[in-house]
C-alpha cells in the first residue's frame, strides 16, 4: 500500500511535469522556428536588396564616368584629338573609383586611349592607339599616381580595333549609353562589364565612344563579404543562366576548348545546392525574373531557404540568388529544444524524488495509524488509546474500525466462551452423560427383571409345596437386581451438578453461536446451513448442554448427508412455540432413518465409527433439561429430528 | 368396583413384566403405549390411579398431567422416570402427583404408592358420591322450602320460626310446617344436620 501510493504520486508528478514542459518546448518550439524561418526570409529578401543596391551603388559610378568624359568631349572642352588631354582626364577617372578597372575613348577612326590599372611597371597604365598619316602606331605609357612617367613601350604587332569591340558597336548603334554583356576582360582576363556612351555631336554625327570598365570581381567580393548565416550563399546570374558573380571568384570563368574564356554555368559551378536550386531556371529560355521568388528545398537531406530577385534600376538583366541552411536559423532553437527536454527531464526527476519525499511525509501519519490498527486488531493496543495526530479521514476511518473490532471482539469473545464451554462440558462431563445415558438404559432392564421377580414370587408364593430354596434364590435375584438399581441411582448422581446451572437466554443467539462452530465442518462437506423461521424466545435451560443437543444434530445431520453422498445437501433449523414450550426442528435433506431403527439408545449406531452415544445422550440432555427430543417418521422429504425446551414465560399458560 | 391401574409406558419390556408381575399381585391392570392411547382410552368412571412414565416420546408424563388437569379428571397419578431429575419431580408433585419414584424401584414401594393413589380416589369418589346424594335430596324441596331451607343455611343464628316468618313475611306456622316438611325431606333431624348437609354440596348452594 505504501510502496504502491508512493510510486503513483512519483509517476503522477514527474509524469504530468515532463508533459507539460514537452508541450511547452514543442509550441514554443514550432512557433519560434515558424518565426525564425519567416525572419530568415526576411534576412534573405533584405541582403538582396542590399546586393542590388550594392551592385548599383558599384556600377553607377561607371555611367557617370562615361557621362562626364562624354560630356566633356562633345561640349568641346576637350579636344577629342588631344590624346595628351584626353589621357589626363581618363587618368583622373580611372583613380576616381576603386571598382575601375579601365577608362577609354574610342573613335570613328580607330583611335583608341585606354587607361587601366596596372600591376606594374607603375600603378596607371596607358594604351594609345593612333592613326596618322594612314599610319598606325600603339604606344604604352606607365605612370605614378603623380602622373609622372615611370615606363614606355611601344608594341607595333598591336592589332586593336575599338570599333570592333562589343561595347562600342552597342552603344553606337543604340546611339545612348549602354551596358555591355559581362565578358572577360581582353587585356586583364578578368571578368567585367563595360558602361558605354556614344560620343554624339551636335549636327547628330556618332564622333566615339567612351567606355568604362568595372571587374566583377569586386561584387564576387562583395557577395562573399555579404553574409546572412553562416551557410549561406549569394550569386548573380545573367540573362543566360551563367554565374557572373560568386563568392568563389575563381570559379566563375572557365576556359573553352579553344582556349576562349567564358562564364560558368549554373549548372556547371561547384555549387550544389546552388545546381539543385537554381539549375532548372536555365533551362527553359532566358532567365527572367520580375519579382522576389522564395522557396524552400531538400538536399543532402537538409532543408535549405532559397530566394530569387531581380536587380532593378538598371537595364541589366541580372538576378540574384541567395540558398542558405534552414538550420542556420532555427539551429539554435533546435539546441534550445534539446536543451529544454533535458531541462524538463532533470525537473521531472527531482519533481518525482520531490513527490517521493512529500508521500513520504503524507504516509507517515497512515502508516502509523495502519500500524496501530494492526495493533489494535491484534489486540496488543486497547483502541481507546488515543490515536497518533493524523488526517481528519484517518480518524473518521479509526473510528468506523474501532466501532467495527469492538463488535466483533465482543462476538468472538462470545464465540470461544461457548467453545470453551463446549469442549469443558464434552471433557468433563462426558463421564456423567455417559453414567447418565447407562443409567437410563440400564433402568429399563433392570425394571423389566425386578418386576419378573416379584412376579415369580408373587407366583411361588400361590403354590403349596414352596421350596423355600427357590424362594432364597428369588429373594436373592430380587436383592441383587435392586443393587443393580442403586448403582444406576449413584451413577445417575453424577450429571446432577448441572441442575443448577439453568439459564433464561434467547435460544436464537445461541443457534447462532452453534451454526458458527459447525459452519467449518459444514462448508467442508458442502452442506448448507440455513436457519428459517427462528423467532426470538426466551427459554429457561442449560445452554452448553443446548448447544452440544443442536452441534449434535447438525454433526449427524451432515455425516448422514455426506455418507449417503446426498446431492443437494442442506440443514434447515426451525423453531417455533408451542403451549409452553419451543419445538426445535432440525432437518436435513438426507436419506433420513429407517422406521425400525432404534435410535436413542446406547451403543446402538449405524455409523461405521462412534459409539451411538450422541443420540442417546441428546436425548438424555433434552430430557434433562424439561423437554424431549423425538425423530419425526412422519416428515415426507425430510429427516427431522424435533425437540422441546421450555419457554421462560410458562406463568402465562397456566 | 374393583380399582384398576392404568400404566403408561413407552418402553415395551418395561409395560409388559410391570403389568404382569401387579396382576400377579392380584390388581387389575390397563396398559397403555403412550398417552394419546390413554387418553382415548380411559372412562373416569373407572376407579383405579395412573402409573406414569414420565420420559416418553410424543406427550411425555407431565404433559398428560396437565392435560388431565385441564380436563378436570382427578385420576391420582404415580410418575416413575428413568431419569428422575429434581425439578421434573417437583413439576409433578405441583400438579398433585401421589409420588415420583425412579426405575428401578422396590416393588413394595410401588404398592405402597398404589393404594395410596387408590385411598385419594376413594376418597375422591366417595366425596363426589355424597354430593350427588346430598344434590339429589336438595331437590325434593319444593321452591316455597327450598326457600326456608336457604334461609336456615345462610343465617344458622336465626333459625326460630318466628324470625324466618317476619323475614320471608309468611306465619310462623307456615314456617313451622316447612321445617317438617325439609328435615323430612332431607332425611335429617335438625338445623345443624342441615348445615353440615349443605357444607358437603357447597357449590349446590346459590
Amino acid at each position: 500500500m505504501r510502496q504502491s501510493l508512493a510510486f503513483i504520486l512519483m509517476i503522477s508528478l514527474a509524469g504530468l511535469q515532463f508533459l507539460a514542459i514537452l508541450i511547452v518546448v514543442f509550441t514554443t518550439f514550432v512557433t519560434s522556428e515558424r518565426a525564425m524561418l519567416k525572419h530568415a526570409l526576411g534576412l534573405m529578401s533584405q541582403a538582396g536588396n542590399n546586393a542590388t543596391e550594392h551592385t548599383r551603388l558599384f556600377l553607377k559610378p561607371a555611367q557617370d564616368l562615361a557621362k562626364q568624359a562624354t560630356g566633356m568631349l562633345t561640349s568641346g572642352i576637350i579636344d577629342a584629338n588631344d590624346h595628351d588631354a584626353l589621357e589626363q582626364l581618363l587618368f583622373q577617372q580611372v583613380l576616381s573609383e576603386p571598382q575601375v578597372a579601365g577608362v577609354y575613348y574610342g573613335d570613328e577612326a580607330g583611335n583608341f586611349v585606354y587607361l587601366m590599372r596596372s600591376d606594374g611597371p607603375g600603378p596607371v597604365r596607358t594604351k594609345i592607339i593612333s592613326h596618322e598619316d594612314g599610319g598606325r602606331s600603339t604606344e604604352f605609357v606607365w605612370r605614378n599616381t603623380a602622373f609622372e612617367l615611370v615606363s614606355e613601350a611601344i608594341d607595333p604587332s598591336d592589332r586593336f580595333d575599338p570599333r570592333k569591340r562589343p561595347w562600342y558597336q552597342s552603344a553606337a548603334s543604340a546611339k545612348q549609353p549602354v551596358w555591355t554583356d559581362p565578358y572577360v576582360f581582353f587585356s586583364s582576363r578578368r571578368p567585367g562589364i563595360t558602361a558605354a556612351v556614344p560620343v554624339i555631336l551636335s549636327d547628330g554625327t556618332l564622333q566615339g565612344v567612351v567606355g568604362v570598365d568595372i571587374e566583377l570581381d569586386a561584387i564576387s567580393q562583395f557577395l562573399s563579404e555579404l553574409t546572412i548565416s553562416a551557410g549561406s550563399t549569394a550569386l548573380i546570374l545573367n540573362e543566360n543562366g551563367e554565374v557572373i558573380a560568386h563568392p568563389a571568384s575563381d570559379q566563375i570563368v572557365v576556359q573553352n576548348e579553344d582556349k576562349t574564356i567564358r562564364f560558368v554555368g549554373i549548372n556547371e559551378i561547384n555549387d550544389p545546392v546552388a545546381n539543385a536550386a537554381f539549375g532548372k531556371l536555365a533551362q527553359s529560355g532566358p532567365l527572367a525574373i520580375t519579382g522576389e521568388v522564395r522557396s524552400e528545398l531538400e538536399h543532402d537531406k537538409e532543408s535549405y531557404l532559397t530566394l530569387l530577385a531581380p536587380i532593378k534600376g538598371h537595364d541589366l538583366p541580372w538576378t540574384i540568388a541567395i540558398h542558405a541552411p534552414e538550420n542556420d536559423f532555427v539551429q539554435g532553437i533546435k539546441d534550445n529544444r534539446r536543451r529544454n527536454i533535458w531541462i524538463a527531464a532533470i525537473i521531472s526527476l527531482v519533481t518525482a524524488i520531490a513527490g517521493l519525499m512529500l508521500a513520504e511525509v503524507i504516509l507517515r501519519p497512515v502508516r502509523a495509524f495502519a500500524v496501530r490498527t494492526s495493533l489494535v486488531s491484534q489486540g496488543e493496543v486497547s483502541a481507546d488509546t488515543p490515536l497518533p495526530k493524523t488526517y481528519q479521514e484517518l480518524k473518521r476511518a479509526n473510528e468506523t474500525l474501532i466501532h467495527e473490532i469492538s463488535q466483533r471482539r465482543e462476538s468472538e469473545k462470545r464465540q470461544r466462551d461457548l467453545s470453551r464451554q463446549l469442549f469443558h462440558f464434552s471433557r468433563v462431563d462426558m463421564m456423567g452423560q455417559l453414567a447418565t445415558g447407562l443409567a437410563h438404559e440400564l433402568s429399563q432392564p433392570i425394571t423389566a427383571i425386578t418386576q419378573n421377580v416379584d412376579a415369580a414370587i408373587s407366583t411361588a408364593a400361590k403354590m403349596k409345596d414352596i421350596n423355600p430354596e427357590l424362594m432364597q434364590i428369588l429373594s436373592e435375584l430380587d436383592d441383587q437386581a435392586h443393587r443393580g438399581g442403586d448403582i444406576i441411582a449413584a451413577l445417575r448422581g453424577l450429571v446432577r451438578k448441572d441442575e443448577g446451572q439453568f439459564v433464561a437466554f434467547e435460544f436464537e443467539d445461541l443457534l447462532d453461536q452453534s451454526l458458527k462452530i459447525v459452519q467449518h465442518e459444514a462448508d467442508i462437506n458442502s452442506v448448507q446451513l440455513v436457519k428459517s423461521n427462528v423467532t426470538q424466545h426466551q427459554v429457561l435451560a442449560n445452554r452448553v448442554q443446548i448447544a452440544q443437543v443442536l452441534i449434535n444434530l447438525m454433526h449427524n445431520a451432515i455425516e448422514a448427508m455426506t455418507m449417503a453422498k446426498t446431492q443437494s445437501r442442506e440443514i434447515l433449523i426451525s423453531a417455533r412455540p408451542q403451549n409452553s414450550f419451543l419445538e426445535v426442528w432440525v432437518e436435513d435433506s438426507g436419506p433420513g432413518v429407517a422406521p425400525d431403527q432404534p435410535l436413542f439408545r446406547h451403543f446402538e449406531t449405524s455409523k461405521t465409527d462412534g459409539m451411538g452415544f450422541g443420540l442417546s445422550i441428546s436425548k438424555t440432555i433434552i430430557e434433562a433439561n424439561g423437554g424431549h427430543l423425538w425423530y419425526d417418521h412422519e416428515s415426507r422429504n425430510t429427516s427431522r429430528f424435533c425437540f422441546t425446551l421450555p419457554l421462560l414465560s410458562t406463568g402465562l399458560e397456566s | 368396583m374393583e380399582p384398576i391401574i392404568f400404566l403408561v409406558d413407552d418402553e415395551e419390556e418395561v409395560r409388559v413384566t410391570l403389568s404382569r408381575a401387579l396382576k400377579m399381585r392380584g390388581f387389575k391392570v390397563k396398559a397403555f403405549a403412550n398417552a394419546e392411547q390413554f387418553l382415548n382410552g380411559y372412562q373416569p368412571s373407572e376407579a383405579g390411579c395412573l402409573v406414569l412414565d414420565y420420559g416418553m416420546p410424543g406427550m411425555n408424563g407431565l404433559q398428560l398431567q396437565s392435560e388431565l388437569n385441564r380436563r378436570g379428571i382427578s385420576v391420582p397419578i404415580v410418575f416413575i422416570s428413568g431419569h428422575g431429575g429434581v425439578p421434573e419431580s417437583v413439576e409433578a408433585m405441583k400438579g398433585g402427583a401421589v409420588d415420583f419414584i425412579q426405575k428401578p424401584f422396590r416393588q413394595r414401594h410401588l404398592i405402597e404408592c398404589i393404594e395410596d393413589a387408590f385411598k385419594v380416589d376413594a376418597a375422591n369418589r366417595a366425596k363426589v358420591a355424597d354430593e350427588v346424594q346430598a344434590r339429589e335430596r336438595f331437590e325434593r324441596l319444593t321452591v316455597r322450602e327450598r326457600e326456608v331451607a336457604d334461609f336456615m343455611i345462610a343465617n344458622p343464628s336465626y333459625t326460630t320460626s318466628k324470625h324466618i316468618g317476619r323475614e320471608l313475611d309468611i306465619s310462623p306456622r307456615t314456617v313451622d310446617h316447612h321445617r317438617a316438611r325439609i328435615l323430612e325431606k332431607l332425611e335429617i333431624n335438625s338445623v345443624a344436620e342441615l348445615i353440615d348437609l349443605a357444607a358437603r354440596i357447597e357449590s349446590a348452594i346459590p
